[in-house]
């Protein structure tokens, strides 16, 4: 199971949403721009902290099988089809199309790179996922932007729904002996797909509910308006603030040169001190945050609104 | 002036000949409660839907005649723009509900009508208030249960302050007790802010005396409308007529003037009671036939299911069934009844092996079902389950049957046999070449059916098989597997629907918090609740306990006359 929302009462979760896109911006552009692994490192573990904060370290750590699948898919693949690299660490036979498998030092740290890379931005969405109230995002955006986000809000709620719909669906064709779970894999996996098309049929069947529904209470009759008005808070200004400084200074640290790092054609990592303080910012800023959040519940005026 | 007016409207859906509505006239006066009946397939739904628009509009299709709701004609006016006059609350609650929160889903109304953030505010908290949902407000939608969902439902069209409220079927996705809870809900809400309602229901008997006028609808037209009280006499040698069962039983005995209610049954006995008290004749005892009031459990046959000792926990961590024992013999039909969340469907999971025992076991015809194949267990024990939707995968009624009759690696040389047999018994053949997905939801319940009792597993069992459906279909399935039984095949149900238990079954199993609190024959089990008993027992009570049955409760009431 995907793990979503739930709402609890914690500092992250009750911030105005747009604070929450700017902290979660901040971490998702260093992780994209710096090219030094230890920052995806920070980063990680950065959210890591952050989700703590949040109360949803659980959740957020659940999300590993998919970081770990598709790390390893880059891990492996990169190394496979790039031609780059001066230390060949393996010489390989010549396959058609690829031509010959060399392997290089340089090729399989870029890939470990992407990897750490590809985990940083899961864990980021995952923990956004995890803090933001579809609702309140939904309220977030106007215009054209508020459908697209009705239409995410719908299918996120949509997802369990769907996942009840195939198990019944499921049962019901392994209880009359159509669904197989013995005779191999492909027997198994043969005897299931029949029933994606009632799966779909299912799906329509409550997307044509929906839309009636929706239609009944005025939907796209008025320009809309929102229940929830969002308001900043004290909590809001320093977490907007901290955002800032941890991209402010990793761009800044990152152009400067304070952290380089070269695949190709050798691999170069000159470790300097200040680049053990542009990856430590992330992990003291997230920090911070935890601490904020321990005070939040005590110092009232953190909660007060404007 | 009427609120709702509906002259000569005739409708058909795109790419059908046939109207799904033909010279329907209706009008629904301010603070009025109609109740629309029909058997599936009448028009209910679609005269619904033309209430708020949705038909034409959102359908297409051919319309003639006029609909005026508050002076707008709906044809002429948008649906979103009817919103504000009439609100409509649908049969199944996933498929309406458009947020995770039931605060934002209240809002999601007023939000599209543009109101203003304080308005909606005392809107919301006004309508959470009034229908006692104001501590689900940190929930979420996917964290309440069917009853509360609808109720929210509810609340999000309640809160765009309707005119008239329109619901199509409501409580057909819901347990009796939240079915009831709902009913009361609406019925409280016409009486104190008399606001117009119109109604569809399959289980007449749960809102028949809250109606101020009963509308009838037959193939599209409308066949009846009147008092519940003209509604009774009219149904008189119309046995098809939804009426509840109680109304039913005295009009077969007396005629006119039948009793709409439990309560006014119960003071028509004591009346009846008394007078023929001292006379001479049958005595109401005797309609019960006492030789059937045995434990109604398994004598020393070897069990065609025998559970002993069982536990299931979730993979949540709920923990549904507590050391459960139970044994199926051969040719039983039971019913296994009990509130939402008591375990019934998770018991009857593990006959067929679709879940595992977490601690003890399970046996199907004298083997454990763990470490076997579902589908090697569906030879013995086959299921239909709540939705028969799930159960059709194909585009013809005979490739359905086909699709199980190949699984269960039945000899070709066997089959068309078979098949036809099949269709012969649930009255398909006419459906034979069709596509399941364009019957009526009674004729698909049959076609699914069908899909299982072709290959004749000696166990069958049903779970839910009567939720949504009319009476007629209700009666044909129980004939359908009062035949099944007779030929020597065990039944088990799980349903809530008691007078169906009642008038098919002969042994009861109540649970309740994953146990089994009483198991023995139907007349011992049901007698001895409060709550999870009949119409006809709760009626009788007084002066035949025993009575469960509608056939039992007219030999009582005959003794009494």
């Amino acid at each position: 199971m995907i793990p979503v929302y739930r709402k609890k009462d914690t500092l992250l979760q009750e911030l105005h949403p747009a604070t929450q896109l700017a902290l979660i911006c901040s971490l998702l552009i260093l992780s994209l721009v710096a090219k030094n692994p230890l920052y995806q490192v920070a980063v990680i573990a950065a959210t890591a902290i952050l989700s703590a904060s949040a109360d949803v370290a659980v959740e957020w750590w659940s999300w590993w099988k998919l970081c770990l699948v598709i790390g390893l898919a880059a891990l492996i693949i990169n190394p496979l089809v790039s031609r780059m690299g001066a230390t060949v660490i393996w010489r390989g036979p010549h396959v058609p199309v690829l031509g010959r498998l060399d392997i290089t030092l340089e090729a399989v740290a870029y890939g470990a790179g992407m990897a750490l890379r590809l985990a940083a931005v899961i864990w980021v969405f995952a923990l956004l996922s995890l803090i933001m109230d579809p609702d309140r995002a939904l309220g977030l955006l106007k215009g054209k932007g508020s459908r697209s986000a009705l239409a995410s809000a719908l299918a996120l709620r949509m997802v369990p729904t769907a996942m009840r719909d195939s198990v019944a669906i499921l049962d019901a064709q392994r209880a009359r002996g159509v669904a197989k779970d013995e005779g191999g894999k492909l027997r198994v996996l043969g005897s299931r797909f029949p029933l994606m098309k009632r799966l779909v049929s299912t799906s329509l069947d409550r997307g044509i509910g929906l839309a009636e529904s929706m239609e009944s209470r005025a939907y796209g009759s008025h320009r809309r308006t929102r229940l929830v008005e969002f308001r900043f808070g004290a909590g809001d200004v320093i977490v907007v603030l901290l955002a800032g400084a941890l991209l402010g200074a990793g761009l800044v640290g990152i152009a400067g040169g304070g952290a380089p790092f070269t695949y190709y054609p050798s691999l170069s990592a000159p470790v300097s001190m200040w680049t053990a303080v542009f990856a430590a910012l992330p992990v003291v800023i997230a920090l911070i945050i935890l601490a904020l959040s321990k005070w939040w519940k005590r110092w009232t005026w953190l909660k007060l609104r404007t | 002036m009427d609120l709702v007016e509906v002259k000569n409207l005739t409708y058909s859906y795109p790419g059908r000949d046939r109207p799904a509505l033909e010279g329907v006239d209706l009008r629904l006066s301010p603070g009025e409660f109609v109740l629309l009946l029909g058997s599936s397939g009448s028009g209910k739904s679609t005269l619904c839907r033309a209430l708020n628009g949705l038909v034409p509009h959102f359908y297409g299709g051919r319309i003639s005649g006029k609909v005026t709701v508050s002076g707008k004609d709906t044809v002429l006016a948008r649906v979103s723009d009817l919103a504000g006059h009439v609100g409509m609350v649908f049969q199944d609650p996933e498929n309406q509900l458009v947020t995770e929160s039931p605060v934002s889903e209240v809002a999601f109304g007023l939000e599209n009508m543009g109101l203003d953030p304080a308005t909606m505010r005392k809107r919301v908290e006004e309508v959470l208030a009034t229908l006692r949902l104001s501590s689900l407000k940190e929930k979420k939608i996917s964290e309440l249960s069917g009853g509360q969902k609808q109720k929210v439902a509810l609340a999000s069209v309640l809160v765009m302050h309707p005119e008239v409220l329109v619901l199509d079927e409501p409580t057909s996705q819901l347990d009796p007790i939240s079915a009831d809870d709902f009913l009361s809900t609406l019925k409280s809400l016409n009486d104190e802010l008399g606001l117009s309602v119109l109604l569809t229901e399959h289980r007449v008997e749960r809102c028949f005396h809250f109606a101020d006028r009963v509308v009838v609808l037959e193939k599209g037209r409308v066949s009846f409308s009147g008092t519940p009280g003209e509604m009774s006499a009219w149904a008189a040698g119309k046995p098809w007529a939804p009426l509840p069962p109680i109304t039913r039983l005295f009009l077969s005995m007396n005629g006119a003037d039948a009793p709409l209610t439990v309560k006014q049954g119960r003071e028509r006995i004591r009346t009846l009671a008394g007078d023929a008290r001292g006379e001479d004749g049958l005595s109401v005892e005797d309609a019960v036939d006492a030789s059937r009031m045995g434990n109604g459990k398994p004598g020393g046959e070897v069990p065609l299911v025998k559970v002993e000792n069982l536990s299931y926990v979730y993979g949540d961590g709920t923990e549904a069934l507590k050391g459960i024992n139970l044994t199926v013999a051969p040719g039983e039909f039971i019913a296994l009844i009990g509130e939402n969340g008591s375990g019934k469907s998770t018991l009857v999971k593990h006959f067929n092996g679709l879940l595992k025992p977490s601690r003890g076991k399970v046996l199907l015809d004298g083997k454990s079902t763990k470490g076997q194949e579902v589908a090697r267990l569906a030879r013995t024990c086959g299921m239909l389950g709540q939705n028969p939707n799930n159960q059709l995968l194909a585009d013809t009624t005979a490739e359905e049957i086909a699709i199980t009759l190949e699984a269960m690696e039945i000899p070709e040389s066997s089959r068309d046999r078979l098949t036809d047999r099949v269709l012969q018994l649930l009255d398909l053949e006419s459906f034979r070449d069709d596509d399941p997905r364009d019957l009526s939801c009674g004729e698909r319940e049959r076609v699914a059916l069908a899909s299982v009792l072709v290959y004749e597993p000696r166990l069958l069992v049903l779970d839910e098989p009567t939720r949504g459906v009319d009476q007629e279909t209700k009666n044909r399935l129980a004939g359908y597997l009062v035949e099944y039984h007779s030929r020597g095949n065990a039944v088990v149900l799980v349903t809530h629907d008691l007078e169906f238990a009642a008038s098919c079954c002969e042994r009861v199993v109540l649970m309740g918090d994953g146990r089994v609190l009483a198991d023995g024959d139907k007349h011992l089990v049901l007698s001895e609740s409060l709550f999870f008993t009949t119409q006809f027992n709760k009626t009788f009570r007084e002066t035949a306990p025993g009575v469960v049955t509608g056939e039992e409760a007219a030999r009582a009431l005959e003794a009494l006359s």
